[in-house]
Parts: C-alpha cells; structure tokens; sequence
C-alpha cells in the first residue's frame, strides 16, 4: 500500500492562473521520493496542497490525495488525523518569534501525543537531543533569533518529530542554510526518517541533494509533471529534455562555463 | 534592554525640550492682547501697560523663553494672565478628570474595537469583515459633536438611561476624597459603592462618545495588524502542524501583532487626551479642554502654552511607555542581539 | 489542548465577572438626597458663566459678581417695585446695614449711622472702621474694578473717615445722586478689616490674593462648598443682619458653559433657574409647560460703533445717514425674538429722564439718508464691520446691517474677530465700524452718556470728544434737583442725536427662564440677580 498517493491534481487560482495541472505521483512507506524543478514551478504549491495548507485564493480544482488508501481530500488539519509533518525553507521565519523554541515543540507534543504541560516539557527537550542539538535543555529556553539557521532547522525538525509522523514534507529545507549545515541537516533527516519509518516528500531545486538522498525523483515543469523514476536512472538518462536541461544546467554550476 | 531603554529616554527628553519651544513660539504668534484682555474694556492704558511690564509680556522673546523654561524647571508654568493663578493649579486640577475621561474612553474603544477587529481579521472577506469594517466606517465619519447630542438626546432626555450633561456627578453631591483625583477610583477606595456607582453613570455618555470613534480606529489597526501576520512562515507553520484555528489566531496571530497594536493604542490614547475638548465642553466635563477652549477665546498665553506643554508630555510619555512595554514584550529587543 | 481550553474557561469567566461587576455598581448609583426639611427650599441655579473670583472688586465674569455680591452687604439697599415673580430696582433706596444715612445740606457730605450689633460671618464685629477700609479699598487697590467709578462722584482717598465705631462721613467734591446709586452696589459691599489686614503681604497690601478665593462674609451668604469646575454652593449666613431677607435655603450655582445644555437640564428639572440662554431657545422654552419666562427691559444697550476720527465717519451727516438706514423693528423680530426694545437713543426707555421723543429720531428713512449723504458730498464706500466672534446676535445683526447699508451704497465686509483680538482693537481704537454692547451701572443716564461718548472715556471707542457734550455731562452729574437733571439731559440726548457718534440698535430684554413656582428674580441697578429673594414653591 502506497503511503501517499496524489492523483491527478489540479490547482490554480479561479479565473487567473492555473499552478498544477494533473500531476500523478506515490510515495512508498519508508521512501524518500524527491520533487526537483526551477522556481515557479509549483512545487513548493504541491507540498501545500498536500498538507491541505494552500494560501488565501489558491484553490484545489481537480484531482484526489490519498494515504494509506483513505482519501483525505476534504480533510482539514491532516497533520493531526493523518501524522503529515512538514518543514520549510526559512526555519527562523517558521517558527513564532515570541515563544520560545522549547515551547513550540512542547505545543506540537501536546497537540499531537496529548500530553499535559510539564510531560510536553519534558518531551520537547528529549526532542531537541534526538535531532542533535548540544545542552537541550538551555536551547529550549531561547528565542528563534537567538539561534542560528542550522539550529532552528533543527527545531523544526524536532517539531515534526513531534507529530510521530508517517509522511514529511521537507520545502527546500536547506536551501538557506550555509554549505557546510546543509550536509549535516539532509544527514539528519534521513537518519531519523529511517529510524521512524517515515516517507519523505524532498522538494528541491537542488539535483545534487536529490542524487544524495532521494530513492526516486519526480520532475516538475511549469505545473507538469514531466518525468519520474529511480533517481540514478533519471540522473543518468533523463527522457524529457526538461530533465536534460536541468541536469546541464547543474554541471554548468560545478563544472564552471 | 538597556540601552533601548536610554535610548528612548533621551529621544524623550529631546522631544520635551522641542516641544516647550514650540509651543512658546506658536502660542505668542496668536494675535489679541491678552492683558487688555483680562482688565476689560474699561481699563486704562497705563493700567494696561502695568500688568503687561509685570508679566514680562514685553520683554524680548529670549528672555521670555529663558523665564519661562527656569520656571518650569521649578515646576512653575506662570501666571495664568486672565486669571492670575498659577497655570499649574488651573490646569493640574482638572488634569484628572480629563484623564479619566480619556481612560474610560479608551477602554470602550478596546471593548469594542479589539474583539470586532479580531472577528474581521479571522475570517476576511467574510460578511461578519464587512460588517466590522462597516462599523469602523461609521465610527471614524460621525463627528463627535454630533454622537455626543444623540446620545444626550436619546439616552438621557428621551429614554432617561442615563444622566444628563452636569458633570462627573449629580448636583450636589460632593466628590470623594481625593486620592488620584479620579472619583471611580477614589469612590472605590473610600469604600463608597454607591459614588462609584454615580461616578461610572455620569462617565458613560462622554466616554462613548469618544470611545465610539476612537473604537473604529481600534478595529482597524487590529484587523490589519493581524491580517499581516496571516502570511507570516510561523503561522504557516502552525496551521500546517493542524494547530486549530482560534488558537492560531489567539497566540500565534494576536500576539505578534500586539507589537504594532500597541503603538497604535498609544496613539488612540494620545488622541483622546488631546482630542476631547469638544466633549468635555458638550458634557460640561470639567476637564483641562474647557479651560483651554476658553483660554483661546481670551487668548490666555500662560494657560494655553501650559496645555499644548502639558498634553505634549503626557503624549510623549505615553509614547515612551508604550516603547518600553514594546521593550519587554518583544525577546528581540529586550534580550537584544542575535548569533550569528 | 485541555489546557487551552481550561484558561478559555478561566478566561471567559473572569470577564463575565467583572462586567457584572461594572454593571453592578452602576445600577448602585441613584441616591436622591432630600434633605430640606426647612420650608425655605434650596434652589439651584445656572448663569452665562462660571465663578472664579469670590472677591466683588475683582470679578471677572457676571456669575462670579452675583456670588461675591452675595458674600457682601452694602450700607444702603435700593427699593423695589413688585410686579409678578419680579422685583425691579428703582431710583430710591432704605437703609441696609445702616441705620440711617443723611446728607449736608449742599450735598457734599454723607453721615453714615450703622446699626448697632453688626457682624461678619465670623463672628467680630461690623464697624465704622471695616465700611471705611473697604471704600478705601475700592479706590486704591490696584487691581479693583472700582476705582474708574470715584472720580465721577467726587471721591478720593480722604474723603472717608470713620467718625466712631458707629459712624462714617463721606465727603465729595461735589454733590450728586450718582452716590446712593454707587454705595447700594455690590462692589461697594462692607469687607472685614481684620481679615484683610491678616492676609496683607508688602505686595499685596489690601489683601487682593486672599479674598479672590476666601471671604468673611457681611451678606446674605457664605460659600459652602467651592469646585471650581463645577459649582458653587452658597448656605445662608447665619449673622446676616436680617435674616427674614433671605427667601430660601441656599442657592448652589452650577456652571454649564453650553448654554443649549443648560436649557436642556432646566427643561427636564434639574437646574430652577438659568440665565444666558440663547433667545431662540427662550422663544421655545416659553412654550413649554412648567417653565416662565422672566424678560424685564433693561438699561443695556447694543450699539453700532463708529470710528469718529476716520472718513467718512468723521462727517455727522454720514452718521446720521447710516442710522436712518437700519432696521430698527426687524432686529428685536428677527434677531432677538422680541426679546429687546427698539433704539430710543443712548439714554434708554427705563432711564430716568429718558426724553420721550428721541425714539422718533430712530427710525428707517431712506430717502433722509441719500440726502444726508448727498450732502456730505459721499457717494459709496466700503467699510468692515468688526464684532466678537463668540456673539452669535451680533453676527445674525451684522448680515442684516449689511444688507440694509448696501442700499445706501456703502459695502460693508463683515468681520468676526476672536473675543481677546476684538477687545484689543476697541481699545487701541482703529476699528472703523464695529458691534459692541455696554450696560452703565447706577442706570444713571449721565453716567451712560459720558461713558459712551465722552473725551477719553475708557469705553467711549469712537474717537468722539466734544467739549460742549462734557461740559453738559459734567453739569449733569452735580445736579440734584429732578427737573435741572432732565432738563441738561435732555439737552444732551438731542445733541447726541444731532452729532450721532455711535448708534444705539436694540436693548436686549433682562431675560431668565424660571421653573413655574420660582419667584424673587431681582433686577437691580447692576442687572444682576440678588440671590436672596429668589425663592421656589
């Protein structure tokens, strides 16, 4: 049975401008499974909607999400009914600037396992050691401008950690991070997925991550799914010249002109 | 923190001393002669030149300025020139009635204008928004005077809810003793309900009127404010994370956006204290605007250059206030600095 | 989650709590207190202005010289005449906190004879010592109102001696019945010497400080409770010298600076008296049930000033045209609601020696005033008419006084100036045309005439001086006999008309609106009520 199952999905604006046309995909339990393509392509659009999350105006026409073979279309906070969990491009801009980051895990703790205060405390802290974070307990108590980019990613991850999720969708989660964290933040996420036996859904602009970490990759263009597959397949022999242009695109950046 | 705080304390103080010069230069532009003024027409001119050599009326402006400012260093605002009391006792009497005025105006405003902002920014575009927005409309565009003679009109001499424009209590009835010089608070604290009781009907209509509008402003600064943190990362992270609705709005939305209501609500106060002179004159609330009303018509130097001094500190003050709650709400400012 | 809902709840009952709170106590309000149990009622009362000064030779506002008057006694009282609800102040007077006063044969000196066992509210006696240290006071006090009066009834600072403790003489250069009218007016009131002389400083030396805001009173009342932005409580005073003058329980004055306010709260009960209402208001007022209205006429006079000493109003002719082209009727119809007298020159109607055939002179002929104009060889002009901003009569006046000159040919823009710059240029006197009221004290008709129009007077803004108009005034002043005073009266009346240096428009009626049961209103030679004779059924 297929963790997550988007069929068909169609969102625009009414009226104005059509994000994603009939885009098709699955993610296997336990899969890492990436969605690569330029800006504006509308993946980051497609992780929303699958979070059921889409901004004031944005609109899902056509098309079903399934989990585990229940169809959630209609269901709002799938977050909570399905254990989706999610992290976003700028960690710090995530996360409330007023609460300390200690309480916010401790919120999601509470409102996805049900504890009382001081046991959702206790738990958030325990959190913040399992994504690697050094002096839990003191790093609870600071604000999310007090830390840097790496570790609120960190925070954020903990977070959904939180949710004991089946299914996580990272957003460009390292994209804003320096080089050298964003190594150590993609090793952490796909440690602890592993561990949990969660699906992730990586969507990047960034081949190089996604020939790292994804078991397969989907390819987005212009709100079309253009071409998916194993990654090493489609790395080595992209179909769609789409694909082939990404990739040259790519090797341009490392290679140099 | 602390140097946010100096900080703003120094801009404070700067701005105080702006606004004493300010205020001397502008209120003795104003044309009429206000010793003639308070002899009266059958005063002699030699009688007039008298008064006006003893309160330095024709001295140059430098020396005028400098008595004035060592003055007030004192504490001693001058001579009220058609009275010849002291500017401090004129004005410092009735200084609380107008604050409480002011209070209770506030408080109505944030009574009404904060949940209905709240339930626009919830769900905009909604009808219960237009409904609120509409409401906000209504309150900015009716002109105080004129909420003020229907309310009197409907709610005192028509229906008899409430009490007419006497004052801050019923003919005959003396205050409480004075404590703050606000007679709910000084009722309360004499253990005298009842006055309380007075004291709260009679501040009813002026405050409405006042609040009514000032709660339009409210509402809107609310409603925008939250609405602005509705595109923000954090709450699309917790309407992500399935956080329900109401408590998204309530501590991630609200909270945040508090930063910027509370300027605003420093300014919807800052307005109230300056702004209620017609009120006051309508309600006959014996405040600092009626004296200032009259002051101008005599063209009293010494009382009106004390009321723009006093109403200007009381705004700066209240700034800097607000500035330092900002201070100790805000982590950002109030831990300072982040890591790198 | 639970605990979110739990401080929800917390919350929501905190609220609840404390707006049943507000609510509660609100409700708690209401306390009536009927606390008369004497059968002369307490009355409350509210004038055109609020009271600041308690002292009756430094009041500022109208409200504050009713309510010093109140703290005060005078030697002699003037006599009234009783019609209706009304007591009018006439040309004779009796013995108030004297038991007699008589005069010399030529006029020049007064005995003053006190009644015996007089006192101040404090207790200490009323002496010949306190009446002469406040005439005194009135003459040599710096910033006391009074001092403009002495010089016209021939008095100076030696000419008040205090003969015993019962006796006082008064001596003036001059005889003349200017003085009765003077001694019975409230500024003339008898302060205690012994208070002054406590609360005396080097610069301040009759004690001008103190009783601005405290007093020792020798009169009907003394001050109960003082908020000066709210009201003024006056209680009887118990050593007043005759305690059957005193019709009522206590006047308190509430001051309500919005006069449609005022009719408001007397309409629905709350206030017995008011006074300074707009006439359009009274006009309505009368029509409802409960209330009276008190118009008595009066010796106030609204006037159309010209500046004398500037063309082309220096010509008289072009003055007596502009005054054949006023509407005289329409302004007490249209602009006082009949609530005035038409011009009968500057002596008014109820005036003694009033000259019966000058109201002829006041009247519109405008075919008289294109030929006056003619002339004085004055085609059109333009002009401003300048009045106090505050006034809302005079601005209604000032359009229909525009339209009417226009026919004349003369433009005249029209002016408003805020109350301080207005009294400032009246005074350096270059305003060309303006509107201003004045009301002489005494209802003495020389008093009023000099006033107006004579050299140098300090309200005479016209620029005006004519010896030959003096001379008359001043013989008037001395002349004792009746038929010497109207005949030099008269004399001057028609000159004025003749000479024409300022117009007199309308005299606005004295006007009170009275809750129905209230009686006693006082109009005495200052136009100001007597507070003790007011009285309520």
């Amino acid at each position: 049975m297929t963790r997550l199952a988007v069929e068909n999905l169609r969102v625009e604006v009414p009226g104005r401008a059509t994000i994603l046309d009939d885009v098709s995909f699955d993610i296997a339990p336990g899969e890492i499974v990436g969605l690569v393509g330029e800006s504006g392509s509308g993946k980051s659009m497609t992780s929303l909607a699958v979070m059921g999350i889409l901004p004031r105006g944005v609109v899902q026409t056509a098309g079903r999400i399934l989990v585990d073979g229940t169809d959630v279309t209609s269901v709002a906070r799938r977050s909570v009914a399905h254990r989706f969990a999610m992290i976003f491009q700028n960690p710090r801009d995530s996360l409330n600037p007023l609460m300390r980051v200690g309480d916010q895990v401790a919120r999601m703790v509470s409102l996805h396992q049900g504890k009382e205060r001081r046991a959702a405390r206790a738990a958030a802290v325990d959190l913040l050691e399992q994504v690697r974070i050094v002096e839990p307990a003191q790093a609870a108590r600071k604000y999310p401008h007090q830390l840097s980019g790496g570790m609120c990613q960190r925070v954020m991850i903990a977070m959904a950690l939180a949710c004991r999720p089946q299914l996580l969708l990272a957003d460009e989660p390292t994209t804003a991070l320096d080089v050298t964290v964003q190594a150590q933040i993609l090793d952490l996420v796909v440690a602890l997925t592993e561990e949990i036996q969660c699906s992730v859904l990586l969507v990047t602009h960034d081949l190089g991550v996604v020939a790292e970490t994804c078991d397969r990759v989907n390819v987005l263009n212009q709100g079309r799914l253009v071409e998916t597959g194993e990654t090493h397949d489609v790395l080595s022999n992209p179909t769609h010249e789409y694909t082939r242009y990404l990739l040259d695109s790519a090797r341009e950046l490392e290679v140099g002109p | 923190m602390l140097r946010y705080v100096l900080r703003r304390l120094l801009i404070s103080a700067v701005t105080v001393i702006g606004l004493v010069l300010v205020t001397f230069l502008v209120v003795r532009v104003l044309p009429g002669d206000s010793a003639a003024a308070r002899l009266g027409p059958e005063a002699s001119q030699a009688d007039i030149e008298t008064l006006r050599t003893q309160l330095g009326l024709d001295d140059p402006l430098p020396r005028q300025l400098l008595d004035y400012s060592t003055g007030l260093l004192h504490g001693d605002m001058g001579p009220a020139v058609s009275t010849g009391r002291p500017v401090s006792d004129e004005l410092l009497d009735r200084l609380p009635a107008t604050i409480e005025l002011a209070v209770a105006g506030l408080v109505i405003a944030l009574l009404l204008g904060f949940p209905l902002g709240l339930l626009a920014a919830a769900r905009p575009g909604r009808p219960s928004d237009a409904l609120a927005r509409l409401f906000a409309v209504l309150g900015s565009s009716m002109a105080p005077i004129w909420l003020g003679l229907l309310l009197i009109f409907g709610l005192y001499s028509t229906w008899q809810l409430f009490p007419g424009p006497v004052g801050r209590l019923p003919i005959g009835t003396p205050p409480p003793p004075e404590v703050t010089g606000l007679y709910v608070v000084d009722s309360l604290l004499a253990g005298d309900f009842a006055l309380a009781g007075q004291s709260m009907q009679f501040l009813f209509l002026p405050a409405l009127t006042l609040g009514l509008g000032a709660s339009a402003a409210v509402l809107k600064m609310v409603r925008s404010a939250v609405l602005q943190t509705a595109d923000s990362g954090f709450v699309r992270t917790a309407r992500a994370y399935g956080v329900p609705g109401r408590e998204v709005l309530l501590r991630d939305q609200l909270r945040n956006a508090m930063l910027q209501v509370l300027t605003a609500i420093g300014l919807v106060f800052g307005f109230l204290l300056g702004g209620n002179i017609i009120v006051e004159r309508l309600f006959n609330w014996p405040g600092m605007g009626r004296v200032a009303y009259d002051a101008l018509g005599s063209n009293d130097l010494g009382l009106l250059q004390g009321y723009a001094l006093i109403i200007g500190t009381l705004y700066i003050l209240l700034n800097l206030v607000v500035d330092l709650v900002y201070g100790l709400i805000d982590p950002r400012v109030r831990l300072g600095g982040s890591s790198s | 989650m639970k605990a979110q809902s739990r401080r929800s709840r917390l919350m929501a009952m905190a609220t609840a709590l404390s707006v049943a709170g507000v609510l509660a106590l609100s409700a708690c309000g209401a306390s009536d207190d009927e606390s008369s149990q004497s059968t002369k009622k307490a009355l409350v009362i509210s004038l055109d202005s609020a009271v600041d000064v308690m002292d009756p030779q430094q009041w500022r506002t109208p409200a504050s010289m009713v309510t010093s008057g109140s703290l005060v006694e005078q030697v002699i009282e003037q006599g009234y005449s009783k019609t209706g609800g009304v007591q009018v102040g006439g040309t004779d007077f009796n013995e108030a906190l004297a038991e007699k006063w008589e005069y010399s044969k030529d006029g020049k000196t007064l005995t003053i004879t006190l009644r015996d066992d007089l006192t101040f509210a404090d207790g200490s006696p009323l002496t010949a010592d306190d009446v002469v240290w406040s005439y005194q006071r009135g003459l040599e006090m710096a910033t006391a109102y009074t001092k403009v009066l002495y010089p016209m009834v021939g008095l100076t600072k030696d000419s008040f001696i205090a003969v015993d403790p019962g006796t006082v003489e008064v001596t003036s250069e001059f005889g003349t019945p200017l003085l009765d009218k003077m001694l019975a007016m409230q500024p003339f009131g008898i302060f205690s010497k012994k208070a002054g002389e406590e609360h005396a400083t080097s610069d301040d030396p009759w004690a001008g400080e103190w009783f601005r805001e405290n007093n020792n009173s020798s009169g009907p009342y003394t001050v109960g409770a003082f908020d000066k932005t709210t009201s003024v409580q006056l209680t009887p005073n118990a050593k007043y010298y005759d305690q059957d003058k005193i019709a009522n329980g206590g006047v308190t004055i509430q001051f309500i600076s919005d006069p449609s306010q005022r009719a408001l709260l007397l309409r629905n009960g709350e206030i017995d008296l008011a006074g300074g209402l707009p006439l359009d208001q009274v006009a309505e007022l009368s029509k409802v049930d409960g209330l009276s209205v008190v118009s008595e006429a009066s010796n106030r006079l609204e006037y159309l000033g010209l500046n004398t000493g500037k063309a082309p109003f220096d010509d008289k002719r072009v003055r007596r045209a502009i005054s054949l082209a006023l509407p005289y009727q329409t302004f007490v119809d249209e602009v006082l609601y009949g609530y005035a007298d038409p011009a009968s020159g500057l002596v008014s109607q109820s005036m003694e020696t009033h000259a019966a055939d000058s109201a002829a002179a006041f009247k519109t002929d405008l075919a008289e005033a294109e030929k006056l104009l003619a002339e004085a060889g004055v085609q059109g002009f333009s002009t401003t008419l300048s009045y106090k901003q505050s006034s809302a009569v005079e601005a209604r006046a000032a359009v229909y006084i525009q339209s009417a000159l226009k026919d004349l040919g003369i433009d005249v823009q029209v002016k408003p100036l805020p109350d301080a710059e207005f009294t400032q240029r009246t005074v350096a006197r270059d305003l060309e045309m303006y509107l201003n009221n004045f009301l002489a004290w005494g209802a003495d008709p020389f008093y009023q005439m000099a006033s107006l129009a004579g050299s140098g007077a300090g309200t005479n803004f016209t620029n005006y001086a004519n010896p030959a108009l003096d001379k008359l005034l001043q013989q008037g002043f001395r002349s004792m006999e009746q038929a010497d005073r109207d005949a030099i009266s008269a004399e001057a009346q028609a000159l004025l008309i003749e000479e024409m240096p300022t117009i007199p428009l309308w005299n606005p009626k004295w006007t009170y609106v009275v809750r129905d049961g209230v009686t006693g209103l006082t109009k005495d030679n200052t136009e100001q009520l007597r507070l003790q004779y007011l009285s309520k059924s």
